[in-house]
């Protein structure tokens, strides 16, 4: 977790969607970005709240709820579906208990269907974070769960 | 087709190196556009015919021809592919982001832009990295930033990021969100050529259409326009994907016949049963469609869209409820809610298609949603919404007694999400 | 001037009218459900789809503009059938509840469905199920309802510039928010309502108060004192069938007395108080040659306005209150003391134009009297419901008079309801107050009118007073950030400004009749000063009743008593506030 020096960006408006990035990669364990740093963000850009809320709310990539440190965004437009996005979606809520949550009971994991990640050929994709997994079995979503979960446990210890 | 130099996939490079793609022949279109008046330029790329890759196909040199002289212009590149099936962009800006780097340079001197911007979708945070990269090699030889080559022109690029959503692939939309805004499309006329960001005229081009734009320049318009068809030149990258057992980008003259395009792609996994044919808004075609080209005009006399050339094959083992409620619900997410008909239209389309697939439809809807479509292409604000209809009418033509089936044998059961 | 022909029909206009504007210049209504005419085209409902010679596709008659030639078809029978089915799509995400929707028979969505025939919905209906906000004081929020104009958006963030609500979400999931999941009360609303005139549904409407004024007026034991805004003597009849601008008070004051209201003051009244006390403040401050400028105080949108963005000004605002407000203070005091009813008795009560005023009566510090100094807030609708309830056929009374004490006034305190009204009114008392002679002209013409900032220079005793009124806030937020910089400079560019929250002045507030637009608003300010010219007295100096109050009970203007009931103090309100 880094605070955002918002100094880094000039005072307009046009860097609102760059700056939501920032707030919500660098500035969150949750992936997400709070009233708090809306309200910075509007000091900053000398817009109201709810001009900025209005930007948040309409890209999908941001949420002003917490989420999972992971967020994992599972592609079901229709070259994935064909090749059997809706397994991997089934498999994983299953998994994770999100069958009623939005975030894991360790906190790590949230869950969205996206739509087209722009790798059809790879196709069944998801993204965790940053990170496009592509070509994904049973198996290989089943591993990366499992090496993240190790990975959040050696942090924590 | 590597030997061809007017070939996109003859620089592709695993790592980004310029001096490699000086090397291969890169930045001599820069080079040649900067000996040349700017209106030469524009009219070499006119001679060229080269057409936008993004999907709308509009003539690129009568794009750029429109902008008027302004002390403040910009060139905004394309980069926000979301169209399902589609991923040729990504190849390019991983593969060889220094064509379209060049491209947009020689763009920002044909229209006498100081600035320009790629906007790339936020779900492309490490090809954002990548071009950032690409954005430094290519200063430090000095071929961006101020006084370029030497030239006296100086241009330079900033990236944006996109923050998810696909209706800011619309020009408009785009440039909307560009600005720190939703992104709702505007009212045209005025064009963006005219009064685009900030009111300042501005060209927006697919990253396919401005990579093109150094070979058109380095290798001159006519060695481009006798590639591909009379009405589409030059070659295409095509993203075929689903049931091949190669799914990729294929680069090919602009015309390739659908048939031959899966051929290249390793052929069909089992028996073909239905293609898409330019994204989501294009039209589902039957195996009928093996003859047809790939082109603007040919796949327009054929009742379609070339699109952004993507091709989505789908076997016997699909599902086309499955199809047509992934299609609608497709719709419905990324309705940006400005106008009433689409943001009204896609959710009840969306309902109808999901209950289809479910087993709860009924048979009025198959009437209802094509009627709803039809309303939109009549009504709605933009391209988004009017286009909703292709999709559904060809897939209820072509397949529309297996939906029915779905309404009437109601033995389809799978959790719909 | 371009000749086209609509529906058969040829007709020359203006270059740049849109299609939409020649049709309805050559008497043919075409349907729309987001346009309206005081906001610029929004395209975003569809309907007013129309269909050109020659051109392949349909186009919005709002924002194409007629060309020479154009043959224009607005009703094919495709057409029709399409313009049908999108008012379905929209029916089948609209909550079915027309029978309990305060909009009912005022409802643009109503009266398209009607006329358009709408007797059977083939989509599946749904609702957004989403709670109703009621936490602002003047206003309710209830997306269930919202179509998606963004008529309100628009005149939040543009015309108003309060940008207390943005859409928020995308595709049909869209509403208008103050931000994520909160509520428009605890935000920076200002209650002016605004965004409620211009809401086709009822989407946005007032926050009722009719229930406690029944009960109020029903329970004997209770002595129910109403006041009533010069804005509402020249609307109210328009809910009866009556033209805007025509002076209907003596009939008010008759349809209250029907209704059970035991005292009928007029809030006119306080407005020449307001004078009193505002003249003297200004005068103060122009012997002490300062703090310049002097900001009017009564319209309570612009007070919180003032506060959330300009708090730095707010030394430059008058402390006196609004003539409500004052008028409330002296019903529980003087008007108790009087007539020797206990004031944990009286419940007072008052007729507005205004949604703010709901939230002026509920500031904490509005209890100077000892109780609540206005008990509730009655918009202009609610009043006409209320009479209507009662059976009362308004526009066929005679008229009484009010009660006298408290409702004498001059035609000074009638033009308060006008934009740049409370600016003359002001001007007619300071000039002769200081100078011992009456103004030369009694009509200052320069600060009337529907332009948007008005500006005037008068010579009072050898020095230039700069005065300035603007009415909306968005004129509000130009020119005060043109005098906080000019004050930063060492400079004061006016003395006196008169700011009204609503475009037109209080004639346009948010709870005026629906049909309140710039039009209409100018038609009802005409009324205030035709009724002004004929008044027996014109000046707030003159006003006998004012005179007694003040020798019975206030002393003088500006004084301890005065301070006491008259006189209020702002807050500074934060601008990020959720």
């Amino acid at each position: 977790m880094q605070p955002v020096q918002l100094t880094e960006f000039p005072h307009s408006p046009d860097h609102i969607l760059h700056i939501f990035h920032e707030f919500q990669d660098r500035d969150s364990d949750n992936n997400f970005i709070s009233s708090s740093s809306v309200r910075r963000i509007a000091e900053h850009l000398d817009l109201s709240m709810s001009q900025v809320y209005g930007v948040l709310s309409f890209y999908h990539m941001f949420s002003y709820r917490p989420r999972g440190k992971y967020v994992i965004r599972l592609c079901d437009s229709l070259s994935c579906r064909i090749v059997g996005s809706l397994d991997i979606y089934t498999y994983l809520r299953a998994e994770l208990g999100l069958q009623r949550k939005k975030i894991s009971d360790d906190g790590l994991f949230s869950l969205e269907i996206v739509n087209c990640l722009g790798s059809c050929h790879t196709a069944p994709n998801m993204m965790i974070n940053e990170q496009l997994i592509t070509n994904l079995t049973l198996e290989k979503v089943k591993a990366t769960i499992h090496s993240l979960k190790e990975e959040a446990k050696d942090e924590t210890e | 087709m590597k030997q061809n130099k007017v070939s996109l996939t003859h620089y592709a490079m695993k790592k980004q190196d310029i001096e490699a793609y000086i090397g291969l022949g890169g930045y001599h279109g820069l080079k040649a556009a900067l000996d040349m008046d700017r209106s030469e330029v524009v009219k070499e790329v006119q001679d060229s015919k080269l057409r936008g890759r993004g999907g709308a196909g509009f003539p690129t040199g009568k794009k750029w021809a429109g902008v008027p002289p302004s002390e403040e212009t910009y060139v905004v590149c394309n980069a926000d592919e979301g169209e399902p099936g589609t991923f040729k962009d990504r190849y390019i800006m991983e593969n060889t982001p220094f064509l379209l780097l060049e491209g947009m340079t020689i763009a920002g001197y044909a229209v006498g832009a100081k600035k320009g911007f790629i906007y790339i979708r936020g779900e492309y945070p490490t090809i954002a990295e990548t071009l950032k990269k690409a954005l430094e090699a290519a200063r430090s030889q000095n071929m961006l930033g101020n006084n370029i080559l030497g030239s006296g022109f100086s241009f330079d690029i900033e990236i944006k990021r996109g923050g998810g959503s696909y209706v800011v692939g619309d020009e408009t939309a785009l440039l909307s969100s560009l600005m720190g805004k939703r992104g709702f499309p505007w009212m045209k006329p005025p064009y963006p050529t005219e009064k685009g960001l900030w009111d300042r005229p501005t060209v927006v081009n697919n990253v396919e259409t401005l990579s093109y734009v150094p070979l058109i320049l380095a290798h001159g318009a006519a060695a481009f326009s006798k590639i591909g068809v009379e009405g589409s030149t030059g070659p295409k990258l095509y993203s075929v994907s689903g049931h091949v057992n190669s799914p990729g980008v294929y680069e090919f003259p602009m015309g390739v016949s659908v048939k031959d395009l899966i051929e290249a792609a390793g052929g069909v996994q089992g028996q073909l049963k239905a293609v898409q044919i330019g994204g989501t808004a294009g039209p589902i075609y039957d195996a009928e469609s093996l003859s047809m080209q790939l082109d603007y005009d040919a796949m327009q006399t054929a009742g379609g869209t070339l699109g952004s050339g993507a091709v989505v094959v789908m076997n016997s083992k699909t599902n086309m409820a499955g199809v047509l409620d992934v299609s609608m619900r497709f719709f419905a997410e990324e309705s940006c809610g400005q106008c009433f008909p689409c943001r009204y239209g896609t959710r009840q389309l969306n309902y109808m298609a999901q209950r289809i697939a479910a087993g709860t439809g009924r048979q009025s809807y198959l009437q209802l949603m094509q009627d709803t479509g039809e309303v939109m292409q009549a009504t709605s604000f933009c391209p988004f919404g009017q286009s909703v209809s292709t999709p559904l009418n060809s897939l209820l033509q072509h397949f529309g007694d297996e939906v029915k089936g779905f309404i009437q044998q109601q033995d389809y059961v799978k959790e719909v999400i | 001037m371009p000749n086209v022909n609509i529906d058969g029909r040829p007709i020359e206009v203006e270059t740049g009218t849109t299609i939409l504007e020649a049709a309805d210049k050559a008497g043919i209504d075409i349907p729309t459900l987001c346009k309206h005419e005081d906001i610029a085209p929004l395209g975003t409902c569809g309907m007013c789809m129309v269909e050109i010679d020659g051109k392949p596709d349909y186009v919005r008659a709002c924002i194409t503009q007629a060309q020479e030639g154009m043959q224009i078809r607005t009703h094919t029978r495709e057409l029709r059938r399409i313009k049908r089915n999108l008012l379905q799509l929209v029916l089948a995400a609209h909550p079915d509840d027309c029978l309990q929707c305060i909009r009912h028979g005022e409802c643009e969505l109503q009266k398209l469905a009607e006329k358009f025939e709408i007797r059977d919905l083939e989509y599946d209906q749904y609702t957004r199920g989403l709670p109703i906000d009621s936490s602002a004081a003047g206003i309710v929020r209830d997306m269930n309802k919202c179509i998606g104009c963004g008529r309100c958006v628009e005149v939040c963030q543009n015309l108003q510039t309060v940008k207390a609500i943005s859409f928020f979400g995308r595709g049909a999931d869209t509403i208008v928010s103050p931000g994520a999941e909160t509520n428009m009360g605890s935000g920076v609303c200002v209650n002016c309502g605004q965004c409620v005139v211009y809401c086709p549904v009822g989407a946005l409407h007032e926050r009722e108060q009719t229930d406690h004024v029944w009960e109020a007026i029903e329970n004997p034991e209770l002595h129910v004192a109403a006041q009533i805004a010069p804005a509402v003597r020249v609307a109210l009849g328009e809910e009866f069938g009556m033209a805007p601008g025509e002076l209907v008070i003596d009939k008010i004051y008759h349809a209250l007395k029907m209704l059970g209201i035991d005292t009928v003051f007029d809030t006119n009244f306080s407005a020449d108080l307001t004078i009193m006390e505002e003249g003297t403040e200004f005068l103060n401050r122009l012997s002490a040659g300062g703090p310049f400028p002097l900001i009017t105080s009564c319209s309570p949108g612009w007070i919180k306005f003032g506060e959330t963005y300009f708090p730095d000004l707010i030394e430059n605002i008058s402390s006196c209150k609004s003539p409500q407000q004052m008028m409330g203070s002296l019903i529980k005091t003087y008007f108790s003391e009087t007539r020797g009813i206990p004031p944990e008795k009286i419940v007072s009560l008052s007729i507005m134009p205004c949604t703010a005023k709901k939230f002026e009566a509920d500031r904490p510090e509005m209890n100077d009297s000892g109780f609540k100094d206005v008990d509730y807030v009655l918009t202009t609708r609610e009043l006409a419901r209320m009479i209507r309830q009662a059976g009362i056929s308004f526009d066929k009374l005679d008229g009484v008079t009010s009660d006298s004490l408290l409702s004498a006034y001059s035609g000074a305190a009638t033009i308060f309801g006008a934009t740049g009204g409370v600016m003359e009114a002001a001007l007619r008392t300071a000039y002769e107050l200081h100078t011992g002679k009456p103004l030369e002209n009694i009509n200052l013409k320069a600060v009337r009118g529907m332009e948007e900032t008005k500006t005037a220079s008068i010579s009072i005793d050898g020095e230039e007073l700069r005065v300035a009124v603007v009415h909306g806030l968005s004129n509000a937020r130009e020119l005060l950030s043109y005098v906080y910089n000019e004050q930063q400079a060492g400079r004061v560019p006016y003395h006196f400004i008169e700011i009204m929250a609503c475009r037109g002045g209080c004639v346009g507030g948010g709870g005026q009749p629906i049909e309140n637009s710039l039009y209409q608003r100018n038609l009802r300010g005409q009324g205030l000063y035709k009724e002004d010219s004929g008044l027996p007295f014109r000046k707030s100096h003159e006003n006998p009743e004012v005179a007694a109050l003040y020798e019975h009970y206030l002393e003088k203007p500006g004084g301890e008593r005065s301070h006491h009931l008259l006189h209020t103090h702002y807050t500074r309100r934060d601008a990020y506030t959720l």
